[in-house]
């Protein structure tokens, strides 16, 4: 899974390079218009193009049918039926190209929320750094520490909750910075990142995943702790970030949806593409 | 209004909601139209001219001295009686209070006897429609100022003059305007009280349930987690209208200093003895509706005891709950500038002092984060100033000396020695951080700038307690049922025989006659009966000895008649009691008590105030032109405004310009 | 409007009736209601001046 997160990463990040300084929906809108395309091709080579476009048509016809009847009860009522046969046929042909595409999309969203969910700390701001033990062990009988390096600096004493087999400390961002935290258990010793300050558009980990599957699918912006650690995840939550427009902050995702949306339908024609 | 329409009047959160700004298209700040002369006031709540001379004498306050060397500083005549709404009132609109309608902080209902705010008042929805177990308000509620005459900002739009009036006291719900207004003194929290703070403990010995101004909640800790809910307003959405609530949770590192507060979905770590900053709550009422406000936590002891300190719950100023600014965007785009900010009128925590929940360097601290943002909202508003008049105020002078005079006045019945040799120095340098704002203000200004500096009444020390209603029984004026009853009465006259009583006190400085007519059960006929009363009660007042000191109680008692003009005299109370030095009415009598007592040493920590004749209490005025007014007042003050911009004052004005004819240039 | 029935006792329901008669009602129901409504206001009241007190008391000058 690291190997091909760290694949993903790649090529999301190239994609995005060219804009990184620039404003955060141009980055935004290539991805979208993108992730269209990727999505229509798919949509082209999964779905059954001719019976799509012969459901489409039998709908047309049996909508004028509708129209032109108006007297036949019973030419309505039978014209009414095969609409509804023909609708089913559509969504029938439209399911594989849908299955097909839900693994990539849940992977491309999983890309923008590293990208656009979060923002860097500003410098003075805080955040809390917590790190889950895995099942079993105790945040009491844990000996983690943490070295911060010069530009973040560590405020709190270790806060051990048993109930939630947790330990947090508080972050101060203290100058502008790409950082790793290095934690210290016994021994051992990982890293987790935190970015402070900065107007590029850089992907921001949250989350760094523990060894299972699915925390790993879900945070990719870092490598998995090894299982020996007994750590389940350790995190630094980073502030939310907002895309603003026309004096609104919205929600990466929705603008995105928005945009393939828009992207989606602007350029079928251009593919010929029947959705 | 009778006694259940204001009962119903108590601000439920369906009210607060239906009492939302309106997103008003209209609305939009007056033109910024160039102006030749400008006019910037800071306006420091409580500075005394005394204490300001001497320090100004003493060095203590460059920038004061420089501005009085550059025009004058003078005394400046203040209401009666000189509590700040009222006060302010008579400088907002240019009038004594008969002109404005404010006499006191607290007024009452005639009908009832039952003590009112002066200031604003909010009422409820009446029609409202039971869906279920949700009740829907059909006419929204609405809050008005009860503050009459036009205010001084609105003239000048009249005439086109822009003007920034932020804080001024005694403009909640802030008067209709284009100008750009944010509400002040009397702005509520949004539980819809003057501030009402939350205390969680796990000792057990603080739990009070009848202290002012703060609800304490005793917590146990369980598994090293406090489970907790914060209140909020009345939801009056449900049929039995509870209070909404938000849970949360503390978590406590079992041996350190640290613990976490996890509420709506926020986390944040706190040391001991830690300040949080604002954070945002939101109050669900009902799925769709819900009343959002900005507070912040102060944990003060981790171990061996949980204490953690919430303030009042400010309304929020990007999303607010009640009318705190015109137009409303005034509000949103501070907070868009600085983050949420104080909105509660009056934002230190007074009460958390008084009931030993924050100490004198936590009170500090807080009042410092006032102060703090203050300065730099002024600074940011100095830096727009381009036309007009801005006006600014600054309370810390006024609360530091309510709350520190103790000590540094060693007469004091509440003086500590040892508190004293930390905080004995806390006014005089709450005076020294005035003097660093005015110097400030004074480095950014243009040579075309009028700048004035007023406060809205001096201040004295309040080593004794007057309880006016036990001083009215004991002189056969005030009859109670059961006159063998000794111990402190409950408040709001329960159990006066109004049948047999004459007169009565309520609010601050205010006495009242018992009017046939007026009064629901009144008793002294209109005419030379009551008139002849009141000079008898004035005479009676105006001798009355303190027999610990042998001084006099009161410097004066000033009829209404007498001292009142405009529209709205017939609504003042009947004396106004103007204190002599060191005395004021007790904290029983305003509400309407009558404790055993008539005098009683004050040993609240509250032990500075201003209650006294209007003779001994003025404020300062200062301006950087001469100021030619012998004896300058509130009123004088507004009428200077209006003769800087060449506007006609309007026949409800009373003042005159400070300043010579032809010569404020 | 909906109406539901309660149950009270004889002995207090034949006083209810002399009153009523006596107080000039024009009936037990609207005596009833009328005692109900006055008692409840009551309760309502006394909880609202607690309220209305400790809204005043934010107010520093009060204690």
């Amino acid at each position: 899974m690291a190997t091909f997160n760290a694949v993903i990463g790649s090529l999301f990040g190239l994609a995005v390079l060219p804009f990184r300084a620039m404003n955060p929906w141009l980055a935004m809108i290539v991805i979208s218009v993108l992730t269209g395309l990727l999505m229509l091709a798919v949509f082209r080579w999964t779905s059954n193009q001719e019976g799509i476009h012969r459901a489409k048509e039998a709908i047309k016809a049996h909508l004028l049918e509708l129209r032109l009847y108006k007297d036949s009860m019973a030419q309505q009522m039978r014209s009414q039926g095969r609409i509804l046969a023909a609708n089913g046929r559509y969504i029938l042909h439209a399911l594989r190209p849908m299955l097909v595409m839900i693994v990539p999309v849940m992977l491309i969203l999983i890309q923008l929320n590293l990208w656009f969910g979060s923002r860097p700390l500003a410098p003075g701001e805080t955040a809390i750094l917590k790190v889950k033990l895995a099942a079993g062990r105790s945040p009491l009988a844990s000996d983690i520490s943490v070295d911060a390096p010069a530009g973040i600096i560590v405020e709190t004493l270790p806060l051990r909750i048993e109930e939630e087999r947790e330990i947090d400390w508080r972050l101060r961002a203290a100058a502008p910075g790409v950082y790793d935290l290095t934690l210290k258990a016994g021994s051992d010793s990982f890293t987790k990142s935190v970015r402070v300050g900065g107007s590029l558009l850089a992907p921001i980990s949250n989350v760094r995943p523990g060894p299972s599957f699915l925390d790993q699918v879900f945070n990719p912006g870092e490598k998995p702790l090894p299982r020996a650690l007994a750590v389940e995840s350790v995190e630094v939550d980073h502030p939310e970030r907002r895309l603003p427009l026309l004096g609104l902050r919205l929600h990466w995702l929705i603008a995105y949806f928005a945009l393939s949306i828009v992207f989606g339908f602007a350029l079928k024609g251009v593919f010929k593409v029947e959705i | 209004m009778n006694r259940r329409d204001f009962i119903k009047a108590g601000a439920g959160a369906a009210t607060l909601l239906a009492l939302g700004p309106r997103a008003d298209a209209v609305m939009r700040t007056a033109g910024r139209k160039a102006t030749p002369r400008k006019v910037l006031i800071l306006g420091f709540d409580g500075m005394d001219p005394k204490m300001t001379a001497r320090w100004m004498s003493e060095g203590k306050l460059p920038a004061f001295k420089r501005l009085a060397a550059q025009g004058g500083f003078s005394p400046l005549g203040t209401s009666i009686p000189p509590q700040s709404p009222v006060a302010w009132s008579n400088f907002i609109a240019g009038t004594n209070p008969g002109g404005h309608g404010i006499f006191d902080f607290i007024h009452r209902d005639p009908k009832t006897y039952f003590p009112t705010f002066s200031a604003s008042a909010t009422e409820g929805s009446t029609k409202t429609i039971r869906l279920g177990n949700i009740v829907f308000p059909i006419k929204s509620g609405s809050v008005r100022n009860l503050r009459q005459g036009k205010a001084f900002w609105q003239v000048l739009e009249e005439h086109d003059v822009p003007a920034t009036v932020f804080k001024i006291p005694a403009n909640y719900p802030p008067v209709d305007s284009r100008q750009r207004t944010f509400s002040g003194m009397g702005t509520p929290d949004i539980v819809g009280t003057y501030g009402t703070l939350n205390y969680y403990t796990t000792e057990s010995k603080l739990v009070n349930e009848d202290i002012g101004g703060a609800t304490v909640h005793q917590v146990y800790v369980i598994g090293n987690r406090v489970d907790a809910k914060l209140p909020g307003p009345i939801n009056s959405f449900k049929p039995d209208r509870p209070a909404a609530e938000i849970d949360f949770k503390i978590y406590l590192d079992p041996s350190n200093a640290v613990a976490r507060i996890s509420i709506q979905g926020q986390d944040f770590l706190l040391r001991e003895k830690e300040w949080s900053g604002w954070k945002r709550v939101s109050f669900p009422l009902i799925p769709t509706q819900s009343v959002g406000g900005i507070c912040m936590f102060y944990l003060k002891e981790i171990h061996p005891e949980v204490k953690l300190y919430v303030s009042p719950i400010n309304v929020d100023p990007a999303r607010p709950a009640l009318p705190v600014s015109t137009p409303t965007s005034y509000g949103e785009d501070l907070e868009k500038k600085f983050g949420p900010f104080f909105t509660k009128g009056l934002p230190a925590d007074t009460s958390a002092l008084e009931n030993d929940i924050l100490n004198e360097e936590e009170f500090l601290q807080q009042d410092g984060f006032v102060l703090e943002e203050s300065r730099t909202m002024l600074d940011y508003e100095l830096g727009r100033f381009e036309a007009g008049l801005l006006f600014y105020y600054i309370s810390s002078t006024d609360q530091r000396q309510h709350m520190f005079w103790r000590l540094f006045d060693e007469k004091h019945p509440a003086y500590d020695p040892a508190l004293a040799k930390a905080f004995g120095g806390t006014i005089e340098s709450t005076y020294r951080q005035a003097d660093e704002i005015l110097d400030r203000a004074l480095g950014r200004i243009d040579k075309d700038t009028i700048v004035l500096v007023m406060s809205d009444h001096g201040f004295n020390p309040y080593y004794r307690s007057f309880n006016l209603n036990t001083w009215l029984r004991a002189n056969g004026y005030l009859k109670l049922q059961n006159e063998f009853k000794e111990e402190d009465l409950d408040w709001a006259f329960a159990g006066t025989n109004w049948m047999k009583t004459r007169a009565y006190g309520v609010g601050l400085n205010g006495l009242y006659i018992n009017e046939k007519g007026r009064e629901s059960e009144g008793i002294v006929t209109t005419g030379p009966d009551k008139d002849n009363l009141v000079r008898e009660i004035a005479r009676k007042l105006e001798e009355f000895r303190d027999p610990k000191t042998g001084e006099k109680v009161l410097a004066r008692a000033y009829v209404a008649k007498d001292v009142y003009t405009g529209a709205y005299v017939s609504s003042a109370p009947d004396i106004i009691l103007g204190f002599n030095r060191g005395y004021r009415i007790s904290f029983k009598s305003p509400l309407g008590r009558v404790p055993k007592d008539i005098l009683e040493d004050n040993k609240a920590k509250w032990s500075g105030d201003h209650m006294g004749a209007a003779e001994i209490m003025p404020g300062i005025v200062l301006a950087n032109r001469p100021v030619a007014a012998e004896r300058p007042a509130l009123y004088d003050v507004t009428a200077t405004i209006m003769d800087v911009f060449d506007i006609e004052k309007p026949k409800e004005m009373i003042g005159s310009s400070l300043f010579k004819k032809g010569e404020p240039g | 409007m909906s109406q539901e029935k309660i149950k009270i006792e004889k002995a207090l329901l034949d006083k209810v009736r002399r009153f009523a008669e006596m107080s000039g009602y024009s009936s037990v129901e609207e005596f009833v209601t009328h005692v109900l409504e006055k008692e409840i206001a009551k309760i309502e009241e006394a909880d609202s001046e607690e309220e209305i007190k400790k809204k005043l008391k934010g107010l520093g000058y009060i204690g």
